[in-house]
């Protein structure tokens, strides 16, 4: 039933999934379903299908490496403000810093890049990272949404 | 999911076609059969094609500087052709536009002067 709610207002979405890593797709996937409520532009959507994509496919090759482990997204809207918050339980980040240097990788032999972090503090307004070794990274992301209301809108 | 075209030959160079949406999952998908091209075919250079990429994440970084490494050792150059406004911004912010010439169109690349 249309309970007449104005769009943007406060919701929340949360899905569990495991680090299989054709769910790097499916969480893009989610999340721009999720946005389609917040008129985002075709740039807004870009910009967070790609920090969502680098969070997520994080804990697939770092937090679990080759086991599989749930990872948990949260995608919550207030007023036009999105907030993404990607959790795994897998291996934790020792040097949180180190790890967030644009460039560094700890796996350079499997094909990584180390712009990860980059990509998701560049796309997004914000991004904090919690973690403990052997406990599991947060990582959560804010971005304010359809503001440039002269750009073409998605439908 | 989608079909991976395979990777081809036009005259000096191999052409690899790259999915819909490069990301780790489809990066691992990517056949190019590249260490056998280069040992016998005279491939001097090697093509990534964007035309049909819509979405681009790190790992088509990764991608890309996984082939660089390799075809440079056989003395080759690596070229992206047809990649978006985003993939084009994206790449140059990690640094690879140093490295790799950048085409509007595949033809363009194959056809190029080494
Ligand atoms: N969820 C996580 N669990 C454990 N370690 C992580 C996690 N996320 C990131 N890291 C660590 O932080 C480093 C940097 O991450 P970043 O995403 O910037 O680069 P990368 O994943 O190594 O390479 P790329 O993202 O370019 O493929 C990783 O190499 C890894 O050591
Ligand atoms: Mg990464």
């Amino acid at each position: 039933m249309d309970k007449g709610k104005q769009t943007g207002v406060q919701e929340k979405v949360s899905v569990e999934f495991e680090s299989y890593s054709h769910n790097e797709q499916f969480a893009r996937v989610v999340t721009a379903v999720f946005m389609a409520r917040l008129n985002p532009t075709m740039e807004e959507l870009e910009d967070v299908k790609t920090a969502v994509s680098e969070a997520v496919t994080n804990c697939v090759i770092h937090g679990y490496e080759d086991r599989i482990g749930t990872i948990r997204m949260e995608l919550t809207c207030d007023q036009g403000q999105l907030t993404v918050e990607i959790t795994d339980w897998g291996t934790g980040i020792g040097n949180i810093v180190q790890a967030r240097e644009p460039l560094y990788t700890s796996k350079p032999s499997r094909e990584r890049s180390g712009m990860g972090f980059t990509f998701m503090e560049t796309f997004m307004d914000s991004m904090e990272v919690r973690s403990a070794v052997g406990e599991g990274t947060t990582v959560t992301m804010k971005k304010k949404i359809g503001n440039k209301i002269l750009e073409k809108k998605v439908v | 999911m989608q079909n991976q075209r395979d990777a081809y030959c036009i005259s000096e160079s191999l052409v690899i076609p790259m999915p819909r949406e490069l990301d780790h999952h489809s990066s691992t998908k990517i056949r190019d059969n590249l260490d056998l091209m280069l040992a016998g075919r005279g491939i001097r250079r090697v093509v990534l094609d964007f035309t049909d990429t819509e979405f681009m994440d790190s790992a088509g970084i990764g991608m890309v500087l996984a082939k660089y490494r390799r075809v440079k050792a056989f003395g080759g150059q690596v070229a992206v052709s047809g990649a978006n406004d985003r993939i084009l911004r994206i790449m140059k912010m990690s640094g690879i536009g140093q490295i790799i010439s950048f085409y509007t169109t595949t033809h363009q690349a194959v056809s190029a002067k080494q």
